[in-house]
């Protein structure tokens, strides 16, 4: 770290800014230029009176805020990356050790919703016991992301019993101890790609932390870089699969608590008209059943294919993919990633006319109760819940299930 | 007359049952030697799974390998294990000495102006090398056609699976005429038919895509004609809504 001190200040003050031990680290991941002045106020608003260390690929300030100190980065974070990288975390670990910060709160480059008081909430570690993580969650009302919504919201909770929205955040404070486990995973990942996604939460169950999540008013998800969906929904699902498939001692030995009821589905029998882009995925799941049946079959079981085939004989108006079914074709793919009973390229690309089937379900489902669409994360991850049983069994006997 | 053809007879049949008695043990040389091997290569293999197995190879290898989409040599072993890779390494590497330990016994147990060792070993050679040929071949046209087929389906073509056939049988003919060729089958009339069936296969495969993107293709250029035209916004008329951002779906 290259770090910059207050020029401005007197020299017993810089001196003793210098030697103070900081109470957080702050880590602005992104490009130049993206953490913006309204950040640094927003900082210095949100902590004035606390000892903090910036650590920004801008450059310092002028003048620096007092008691606050200012360094660069080793590295510059890669352009593609959207969400913390395994890199983000790896510096952010070395910088919080080396300044002996026992937080770091690591902020991804769309930070418009940082205000004074959300950052603030964020870095709130306080409570029955202190927290290892804490991740941000929009208000329920702006809550968007159906790939969260569909895979990764539902498998963490179900794996790993965090009741986590997001757990693939592009903010979070996080405890050294935690920093310290990411940092060895991010040097694993590190060698295949700086970019590479890692899963804090999930990390944070197997090492018994405390995780906990806060909702702030204003805040947005942010966007992946424009482009093409399928290479994302690949990359994000395949390292979801690897992450699951390397804490396969945790989850299988876990002892999580099963709801014993869930809220009650039912396919849509409303006559309400379908939209065009709900019809426009339904006809693109048709094609997908009649073209990528006998590569699903390598995958799938008996039942789970049947009820697919129900599925692309429904109409557009009654078209449902259960949760259940659902849950149980994410379990059966994630067991084939890692069998290897298809390329995985394939496999990926294989479950995403799937994962279209379920938000074609959901935007029907939407379009008939809007308070039913507002309600199928949960029901989605109570499904994941149940259907526990039938991946640890898969995973454990993946033989006797075959198809 | 008689006693002509049954002379020749005895004498002919003399002469295959010496070339047969010549062959045999040559066979059974190469039998022997591929036997020999490939016991050693059992022992071999099961030697080393058990030291791996010991030493906690497979585990060592995993806790190295990285949390992401890694290659690593777990990549390429079957069942995801380093240990069952190297052992199947091993034991068909000594199968394979075997085979050419074999080989080379049979060979020598001819005699160099032997018409059987200069025309069967060669050609021996070209059927193995004809047979690994088609067998990449099919490997390759299947992972292609599946990657294709993927790919289209994903992109909405509605001719996916022809597309996907298409392909696969390029690479299987292209695959077929180089065994054939490798093989000397044919001469001239297997590039020919080689010429004459890729070309159809690709010409086919161009006409059906014409065709099938004519719509997708009328699309674009009329968005692209229509886009200079578009009323500029003013203030009681707000800008009207690119045609990529219609969908209210957020993925991420």
């Amino acid at each position: 770290m290259i770090e910059t001190i207050d020029t401005s200040a007197t020299p017993a003050a810089t001196a003793a800014t210098s030697a103070e031990k900081p109470e957080l680290l702050i880590w602005l991941a992104g490009q130049p230029g993206d953490s913006s002045a309204l950040t640094i106020s927003a900082l210095d608003a949100a902590f004035a009176g606390k000892s903090i260390v910036v650590i920004s690929p801008d450059p310092a300030p002028v003048p620096l805020p007092p008691r606050m100190r200012w360094a660069t980065p080793r590295s510059i974070a890669s352009q593609s990356a959207w969400v913390l990288t395994a890199s983000d975390f790896a510096e952010a670990a070395q910088a919080a050790r080396e300044y002996d910060a026992p937080y770091a709160l690591l902020l991804g480059s769309q930070n418009h919703w940082a205000t004074p008081a959300a950052l603030r909430a964020l870095a709130d570690t306080t409570g029955d016991r202190p927290a290892d993580l804490v991740t941000p969650r929009p208000t329920p009302s702006e809550e968007h992301g159906l790939v969260n919504a569909a895979l990764l919201y539902p498998l963490t909770r179900a794996l790993f019993a965090a009741e986590v929205h997001y757990p693939l955040p592009t903010d979070a404070l996080v405890s050294l101890r935690l920093l310290g486990r990411l940092e060895n995973a991010a040097h694993r990942a590190a060698s295949s790609a700086n970019d590479a996604m890692l899963w804090p939460v999930s990390e944070a169950a197997v090492a018994s932390c405390h995780v906990r999540e806060v909702t702030l008013e204003g805040y947005t998800l942010p966007s992946p870089p424009a482009g093409a969906f399928n290479e994302l929904f690949t990359a994000v699902a395949a390292s979801l699969f690897a992450d699951i498939e390397a804490k396969a001692s945790y989850w299988q030995r876990a002892r999580i608590f099963t709801p014993a009821t869930t809220t009650s589905w039912s396919a849509p029998t409303s006559a309400t008209e379908v939209s065009a882009e709900v019809q426009e995925l339904v006809e693109n799941f048709r094609l997908a059943y009649t073209n990528l049946h006998d590569l699903w079959s390598l995958v799938l079981p008996p039942q789970t294919l049947l009820a697919l085939k129900r599925l692309s004989l429904a109409s557009a108006e009654t078209f449902s993919l259960a949760p259940q079914v659902w849950a149980r074709i994410v379990y059966d793919f994630a067991l084939a990633y890692r069998l290897r009973t298809l390329n995985r390229g394939h496999l990926l690309g294989a479950l995403t006319p799937l994962y279209m089937a379920w938000v074609a379900s959901h935007t029907r489902a939407a379009e008939v109760d809007p308070a039913s669409g507002l309600n199928m994360m949960t029901e989605t991850a109570q499904a994941f819940e149940l259907e526990r049983g039938y991946i640890v069994a898969r995973w454990r006997w993946p033989d006797r299930f075959n198809p | 007359m008689g006693q002509q053809i049954g002379s020749a007879l005895r004498q002919s049949i003399h002469r295959v049952v010496l070339v047969l008695a010549n062959f045999l043990p040559g066979i059974a040389a190469f039998l022997l030697a591929v036997v020999f091997f490939t016991l050693i290569g059992w022992g071999l293999s099961v030697l080393l799974r058990r030291i791996f197995v010991s030493l906690r190879f497979d585990e060592r290898l995993a806790s190295r390998q990285p949390n992401g989409t890694t290659p690593s040599v777990a990549d390429w072993s079957p069942s995801h294990s380093p240990t069952l890779l190297a052992s199947r390494f091993v034991f068909w590497g000594c199968v394979l000495i075997g085979v050419a330990v074999g080989l080379s016994a049979f060979d020598a147990s001819y005699s160099a102006n032997s018409t059987i060792s200069i025309f069967l070993l060669p050609y021996v050679t070209h059927i193995t090398g004809a047979v690994l040929l088609v067998l990449a071949g099919s490997i390759l046209a299947r992972f292609l056609a599946r990657s294709v087929l993927i790919g289209a389906v994903n992109a909405q073509m509605q001719y996916a699976r022809f597309l996907s056939l298409g392909v696969k049988w390029l690479v299987l003919v292209l695959a077929g005429a180089m065994a054939l060729d490798h093989l000397q089958v044919g001469g001239h009339i297997v590039e020919l038919a080689f010429g004459i069936l890729f070309g159809g296969i690709v010409l086919t495969l161009a006409l059906a895509i014409g065709l099938g993107s004519r719509d997708l293709v009328t699309r674009s250029i009329e968005r692209n004609i229509d886009r200079p035209f578009a009323p500029k916004p003013t203030e009681s008329q707000p800008p009207s809504e690119p045609e990529t951002s219609r969908s209210k779906l957020r993925h991420f």
